[in-house]
């Protein structure tokens, strides 16, 4: 059974003070709903994905209590792609036709952090000051830079890329572009990582209403077809996060890992994929991993930044609703705002943000603590 | 203690000028815990590395310096003071620095 994503809905991402989250969930599943045209007491299983929000399922209160099953998923900062690939095997299975992924969060200010035990890392590590995540993105793109002639300019020029994108998506967080000039000279957080060139924890909502492909055109004209939604977690001697150590042979990460069975599930390639979402931490993340996902070679990324290909109108457009870095991590939403863009974009209705020349396949990529990636493989 | 590599799985030396804290424009926030060093305006910046002890396993450690640092050269294990504890005593961790370090102020 292949799987059709027929409705989305967001609510934006930003602060929005008093506001809790299972409000803005039950807001982006509303407009999920209508977007597909169908009622809450249509919706046959859900799934929702939080960090913050012990029972983001408690959402049922502001919708109706339909004794429907509706499953609670964290899983680190892949929590929404896991959402996604749940919802769809459900269907996949034919264990239902019509249900709900959705993702919420409402985070603090600051980074995100926890007890060291947690992640099986002794205390003194944290201690230390080594249980840091920006530290581990900025160890990783240093180290990528030397090897790949990757420029900090070239760290710039991608941060620029996503607050102007921002600022053509009203539901952005960050709607103000910044120069290069000012990204370069904001604060030294983790070398060579400036504050300007990362993403911040706020807050959102995303939701996605899913169905048997077969039966996809009951509800739209158009709809989107889930080609593929893998989930993978780290081998041994991959670079991660939080690692006291590491052993000398070096292996693929998990977000190469997730790249390549989604392609092969997908039965498509990377040239073939036409508007890219990928985990932009920060500036040096979404650069690596334009490599890690099959779309250029290791140091290709230079070239292809000053030559403006990653932009709406390049030959890769990369976050085109300005990624992380423009709307922030609500972490159990974050992924789905990138299937809603997705959804947008090869439907044509992205308004400012379209990228031109009707694009048929879209892919969106999810990477964190402690090692976890999401891909999924999106077509008209 | 023979001399080491600073190396690294995809790593390198970088520098953690704010550990656990947050990029958001609602003020600066502090250093906070699980890091028990000092904070807030005590709080000094410090280098942090993969050393690769050769040919058998890379450690995640503190560097002695966070300036003059080149991915692939030589380092030497030291004890730095790390923070104090409750009873007021200095506890001690281990890092590495640049061969010769010592003479250079590292």
């Amino acid at each position: 059974v292949d799987v059709a994503i027929v409705g989305v809905g967001l609510h934006p991402f930003g602060r929005f003070g008093d506001r809790t989250g299972i409000e803005m969930g039950a807001i982006a599943i509303r407009r999920a709903l209508a977007d597909a045209g169908v009622e809450w007491r249509d919706i046959q299983f859900a799934f929702a994905g939080s960090y913050e929000i012990d029972n983001p399922d408690a959402v049922v209160a502001l919708l109706g209590l339909t004794g429907i099953p509706f499953t609670n998923v964290y899983n680190g900062c892949a929590t929404a792609a896991s959402v996604l690939a749940l919802a769809a095997d459900t269907i996949r299975l034919g264990e239902h036709d019509l249900g709900l992924a959705v993702g919420m969060d409402k985070h603090l200010p600051g980074a995100f952090s926890s007890d060291p035990r947690l992640y099986a890392c002794p205390s003194w590590y944290g201690e230390l000051g080594h249980f840091v995540t920006t530290k581990f993105f900025g160890m990783k793109i240093n180290r990528y830079m030397h090897d790949h002639g990757i420029s900090a300019t070239t760290l710039a020029r991608v941060a620029a890329k996503n607050y102007r994108n921002g600022a053509l998506n009203p539901n952005a967080f960050r709607r103000k572009p910044l120069s290069e000039e000012e990204i370069l000279g904001s604060r030294m957080l983790n070398y060579p990582l400036t504050q300007y060139m990362f993403c911040s924890p706020d807050e959102g909502a995303a939701a996605v209403v899913l169905c048997r492909a077969d039966q996809a055109h009951r509800y739209t004209d158009k709809p989107i077809y889930l080609r593929a939604s893998v989930v993978r977690t780290r081998r041994l001697g991959a670079f991660e996060v939080h690692s006291p150590w590491l052993p000398i042979e070096e292996t693929a990460g998990p977000t190469v890992d997730a790249s390549r069975a989604a392609f092969e599930k997908a039965g498509i390639g990377p040239e073939e994929v036409d508007v890219i979402q990928l985990q932009d931490t920060d500036a040096g993340a979404e650069i690596i991993h334009l490599a890690e996902n099959g779309f250029c070679a290791d140091g290709d990324q230079e070239a292809l930044v000053a030559e403006r290909e990653l932009e709406i109108g390049g030959r890769l457009p990369v976050n085109t609703d300005g990624g992380l870095i423009a709307n922030g991590e609500p972490i159990g939403a974050s992924g789905l705002r990138q299937v809603h863009e997705v959804v947008l974009q090869l439907r044509g209705d992205a308004g400012d943000r379209q990228v031109p020349g009707a694009p048929k396949v879209g892919y969106t990529q999810l990477y964190g603590a402690p090692g976890v990636a999401g891909v999924s493989i999106l077509s008209l | 203690v023979p001399a080491l590599r600073v190396d690294g799985n995809g790593a390198a030396p970088g520098v953690a000028a704010r550990p656990s804290v947050g990029v958001d424009d609602l003020g600066v926030p502090a250093a906070r815990a699980p890091y028990a060093g000092p904070t807030g305006a005590a709080f000094v910046p410090y280098g942090v590395g993969y050393v690769e002890l050769a040919g058998e396993v890379r450690v995640e450690t503190r560097l002695t310096t966070t300036e003059g640092l080149r991915i692939g050269m030589d380092m030497e294990l030291v004890l730095v003071p790390s923070r104090t504890d409750d009873d007021g005593n200095e506890v001690v961790t281990f890092a590495f620095r640049p061969v010769g370090g010592a003479s250079l102020g590292l």
